[in-house]
């Protein structure tokens, strides 16, 4: 698919991003709208192998969310390429609606299709992707994992845990993408943690990739140099801009998460139109 | 009095394991199965898991010092179909990892085995930092998770089997030092609580006796004096703290009219605090809970720091005789 029609598919996502928080009230902005390049390469540009007519399909790839706070972008892109209706979207954030507050994966009929794992705590869905990485080599299957990380997370210890572990078990099925967008709730993350992510990943032992993620073309070569990587998990390091497309919510921690006005709404989905 | 199904025929002089050691045998009980996968954070050895790697090296990983890692592989394995058993001390798993355990887990409702080894105070002589003295009640709060605290070697062996079979997370405590091994093989039944010695003859004194774990054996040394004493004991052994046999536990209950708990753990929120919860609001009956009050243990022993905290066999005759001879009797 061009880098073009996914970009239209990308900027879909950010306005249903934005329409889905604006009526629930709440909900993250910043990091969906600066992954929503990833998701559309993920889930409509063919970079991973999935099956929305069967969701759980054997030798699907699992596309794990670990920030779970992202969530509405997962649900737009799960509905938008055909797991469930896209009228459900208005459902998110509601009492009894598959769309929870955070990913989760119950293991019945309340489970989304198409959601991988329970996410949210942030850290957690890293080692929940260790596990299926190393059940998936166990069984020697085809299969690829990519588990989608923030800059923020990398401050769980729990991450590096996870990482530590893949490195030893030499998991090159698995691709960490972390979304180096700047922010988290109430700082830059420069403001609490110093160092370059990507000398860290390698230190641990990761095979590190860095990339502009809101560039498509760029990000697709890396997805699919990734891939590539033998004898160890690699990791992409995608810079991006938090709040990307929204010109007033761009780069700010302020719009890590917020409750949007109505013109602030209107005006957000004006912008996403382009 | 004594119940023959349950209680080997030399249960006063039984040989003596580590609860401990029951771990791996079950493990290799279960280890035909594919599915089976054994985790461990750096204590294969000591929480007896090491074994299985003898047999199957290929499904035993050893995660290193990262008990939260551990819990999410698990999670993640148990996703994709396969039947995880991770190991390490009590105090650090579920301790550390609770939030792991609850979220990728309990939530998740996925088949993850969870081993707890070095539970109690009967660590002893590493102190209360290795004593995992809250995990009954850590478990026993998450929805999804079922709670198995085996009494001995023998039972937790059978434990580790039925929580192959069983659907959902499954928490068993272990505990480090020789014990008596007691109890006859049979399999374990999920739920239930095993009534090892009944009230049988009328009695102007009697009690019920609710112990687990290590202390269960100690609950049964202390019932032979107390029936010397004139006291009456019904002993129980409670080895699902969840779901919590409550039936069996209010039939005793109404039957003898005063129950005492008795556990190597924090009465609040342990055994003492779930029995209490169901007894209140079903049959109330008094109480008293013998376990740790509110305080962490002490470095010791484990006969010493039983003795200590009141939970071997002298203390629990010691509370019981003033709980119950303190108490009017039932007509």
């Amino acid at each position: 698919m061009p880098a073009q029609d996914l970009h239209t598919i990308a900027q879909q996502l950010r306005r249903d991003v934005i329409t889905m928080d604006y009526h629930a009230g709440g909900g993250h902005i910043a990091g969906p709208l600066s992954s929503a390049d990833l998701f559309a390469l993920l889930y409509f540009g063919g970079v991973a192998h999935l099956n929305p007519t069967d969701p759980w399909w054997e030798e699907r790839d699992r596309i794990v969310l670990s920030a779970g706070h992202y969530c509405p972008l997962l649900y737009a892109s799960l509905a938008r390429v055909g797991y469930f209706p896209v009228e459900e979207l208005s459902t998110f954030m509601q009492i009894n609606s598959r769309l929870p507050g955070h990913p989760e994966r119950r293991g019945d009929d309340s489970t989304l299709p198409g959601v991988e794992a329970t996410t949210g705590p942030l850290g957690q869905g890293v080692s929940v992707a260790v596990g299926m990485a190393l059940a998936l080599f166990l069984r020697r299957s085809e299969s690829r994992v990519y588990c989608v990380m923030s800059d923020g997370e990398l401050q769980e210890g729990q991450v590096w845990e996870a990482i530590t572990f893949a490195v030893r078990r030499q998991l090159s099925n698995l691709t960490f993408i972390v979304d180096a967008n700047g922010i988290q709730i109430e700082h830059y993350t420069e403001e609490i943690v110093t160092g370059e992510i990507a000398a860290k990943l390698e230190g641990f032992g990761l095979h590190v990739l860095e990339t502009d993620g809101n560039d498509i073309d760029k990000l697709r070569a890396t997805l699919e140099l990734a891939k590539t990587v033998r004898d160890e998990p690699a990791a992409i390091v995608m810079h991006t801009t938090a709040g990307k497309g929204v010109s007033f919510m761009e780069r700010s921690p302020v719009w890590h998460d917020a409750v949007i006005t109505k013109e602030q709404y209107e005006q957000a989905i004006k912008e996403l139109e382009k | 009095m004594f119940n023959d199904s349950y209680l080997r025929p030399d249960w006063r002089t039984p040989d003596e394991r580590p609860i401990r050691d029951g771990v791996g045998e079950g493990l290799l009980r279960v280890g035909d199965d594919e599915r089976v996968i054994v985790l461990t954070a750096d204590l294969g050895g000591s929480t007896r898991v090491k074994v299985f790697q003898d047999v199957y090296p290929d499904r035993y990983f050893d995660v290193g010092v990262a008990e939260q890692n551990m819990a999410g592989v698990a999670a993640g394995l148990a996703l994709e179909g396969y039947k995880p058993y991770m190991s390490s001390y009590a105090t650090f798993s579920p301790g550390r990892n609770w939030e792991q355990i609850r979220v990728s887990i309990a939530l998740t409702a996925v088949n993850v085995n969870i081993i707890g080894s070095h539970g109690g105070v009967a660590s002893g002589i590493y102190g209360p930092t290795h004593q995992g003295t809250e995990d009954i009640a850590l478990m026993r709060t998450l929805p999804n998770m079922t709670v198995l605290v085996p009494a001995d070697a023998t039972q937790l062996s059978a434990a580790i089997v039925a929580a192959h079979e069983h659907m959902g997370p499954v928490y068993i405590r272990a505990a480090r030092p020789p014990m008596p091994d007691f109890t006859r093989e049979i399999p374990f039944t999920i739920g239930k609580a095993y009534v090892l010695r009944e009230v049988t003859t009328t009695s102007k004194r009697m009690v019920t006796l609710l112990a687990t774990g290590a202390t269960v054996y100690e609950a049964l040394v202390a019932s032979e004096q107390l029936a010397k004493e004139g006291v009456e004991c019904e002993v129980i052994n409670v080895s699902t703290i969840m779901p919590l046999d409550g039936d069996t536990i209010r039939q005793s209950a109404r039957r003898t009219g005063y129950v005492v708990t008795i556990e190597d753990h924090q009465v609040v929120g342990g055994l003492g605090g779930a029995v209490t919860e169901v007894l209140s609001e079903t049959c109330p009956v008094p109480i008293k809970r013998i376990g740790l009050q509110n305080r962490f243990g002490v470095s010791g022993s484990w006969r010493d720091v039983y003795r200590e905290m009141g939970i071997d066999r002298q203390g629990i005759v010691r509370a019981v005789r003033d709980f119950v001879l303190n108490r009017p009797v039932v007509q």
